[in-house]
């Protein structure tokens, strides 16, 4: 059984919160409907939190976690009619409890919260910084459902759970995580001012979509590629989530860190991997594109 | 552009300094960079100093360049560009033009001064554009320059005060300076004042 499977499990689990009536309603909403493909996105990043140790990885993008791997999977045809299993460790009445109810906004609030805590390692986020970190991230949020939001976690003691994304050894499933991970930064730093900062982010992770383009590196390289792309991300992403308060001037925030380490990545890409040449200020910009 | 062989020093707008910058092997502006680099080089043969107060640098840094690319390429102003003109072009494009910034800040024909203009000398020159407001060419002017009121910014100001006060002409493409440039000059708020588009690189 594949982790498909749990998920037809899952989601016949979550038929009245969603809600659907079969699978074609279900795939109906999933093609036509994109507050329903959140609510489903947001439902299975919370399980994980709920004993649903989930393969699907979740990478911060303009509404919240989502994770490109689900997304296939639901968009798959007869889905919800396919063979399923039950999902060991959840505890369905917990989890039902906790999202009773929710809207989207309450979904998005939660799981950006959790997101945010389990990626800055912030075991202990007082109320206020939680609703000045949404109210920064996600500022259409009313302030009343960030603060229930917050409430909710505290009372299921969510804060103190560590959620790890497992390792991901097949290479054209972490490729696909790569590219989603840079999509998603790169549409929530579109919606800032223009600056330098603004352009440097965006043209770091553009670089990514050049270098895929000229890649033909294999097995380990691929593989080292993969991880040093993916780190870079999480350092913008780090950023981002640091700088929180900031993001109204992100032109003023120091980017020299992040200057060194794209300017690694170039060297490693041009030469250990020989797929571009590094630019300077005398390169020929049309050897890019 | 002959008339401008007379002149030692001339003050330097922020928009020219950007046509400037814009030259590298893959894009300039259309029409104006060109036209500025034949400008510069006949005026250093001539002698000339640029004088450029510190307030127009900070300025350029504060609108930051990669405003002007989105700007440009959006307007469809640059020339030679790439099919794919996404963001890491920007990025580079903007690492050479700010390269191409601080090699001209290196000029010894390229002369970088602190100053700062007087109340007075901006609270006339405020004046100056507030009475406009009954001009017959007011409604001309805000047409061209695109925006609501016919206060220009205290940049645009400070560079009419620092003209006056050195006795550089300025060299511009704003019609924010030049539009009313006569006036200017003849109620001696400013030197003289000369738009980059209207100078004959061949014939005066």
């Amino acid at each position: 059984m594949s982790e498909i499977n749990n998920l037809v499990y899952f989601l016949n689990s979550m038929k009245k919160t969603l809600p659907f009536k079969d699978d074609k309603d279900f795939q109906k909403k999933i093609n036509e409907n994109k507050d329903f493909r959140i609510k489903v996105q947001k439902l299975v990043y919370l399980s994980k939190f709920f004993g649903w140790n989930n393969n699907y990885h979740f990478n911060f993008h303009i509404n919240g976690p989502f994770s490109a791997t689900l997304s296939a999977d639901y968009h798959s045809t007869d889905l919800i009619n396919q063979e399923c299993e039950a999902i060991a460790k959840i505890d369905l009445d917990k989890f039902n409890s906790f999202v009773k109810n929710h809207d989207n906004d309450t979904l998005e609030s939660e799981s950006t919260l959790l997101y945010y805590s389990n990626k800055m390692d912030t075991k202990n986020l007082s109320k206020t910084d939680s609703l000045n970190i949404l109210k920064s991230l996600k500022p259409h949020i009313h302030q009343d459902i960030a603060s229930k939001s917050y409430d909710n976690i505290e009372k299921f003691n969510l804060f103190n759970q560590n959620i790890n994304d497992n390792q991901i050894n097949d290479l054209d499933k972490f490729e696909k995580i790569v590219k989603d991970k840079a999509k998603g930064l790169m549409d929530i730093f579109e919606t800032f001012d223009i600056s330098s900062n603004r352009l440097f982010i965006l043209g770091s992770l553009d670089y990514f979509r050049i270098v895929f383009d000229h890649e033909n590196v294999k097995d380990i390289e691929k593989s080292e590629l993969l991880n040093k792309l993916y780190n870079y991300c999480e350092k913008i992403e780090k950023e981002y989530f640091k700088n929180y308060s900031k993001l109204a001037n992100f032109e003023y925030v120091n980017l020299e860190y992040l200057k060194h380490d794209f300017n690694s990545l170039e060297e490693y890409v041009s030469d250990e991997l020989g797929i571009l040449p590094k630019f300077n200020e005398h390169s020929d910009l049309s050897i890019f594109f | 552009m002959k008339r401008l062989k007379i002149y030692e020093n001339i003050a330097l707008d922020s928009n020219i300094i950007i046509y400037y910058c814009f030259k590298t092997k893959e894009t300039q502006i259309v029409e104006f960079t060109d036209k500025t680099h034949k400008l510069i080089e006949f005026l250093i043969n001539q002698k000339v100093t640029f004088r450029v107060p510190k307030f127009i640098i900070n300025e350029i840094n504060r609108i930051s360049f990669a405003e002007k690319i989105e700007g440009m390429i959006f307007k469809k102003e640059l020339t030679n560009m790439p099919k794919d003109s996404g963001y890491f072009f920007k990025m580079k494009l903007e690492s050479k033009v700010k390269y191409k910034f601080n090699l001209l800040q290196q000029k010894e024909w390229f002369v970088v001064e602190d100053y700062f203009p007087s109340k007075e000398s901006i609270d006339e020159i405020h004046d100056f554009f507030e009475k406009l407001i009954v001009h017959p060419q007011i409604d001309e002017f805000l047409n061209k320059k695109r925006k609501g009121s016919q206060i220009p910014s205290f940049e645009d100001m400070a560079l009419i005060s620092y003209s006056n006060d050195k006795h550089y002409p300025i060299i511009t493409n704003d019609y924010d300076l030049s539009f009313f440039k006569e006036d200017l000059y003849g109620k001696k708020l400013s030197c003289k004042i000369f738009k980059l588009s209207e100078l004959d690189l061949y014939n005066n």
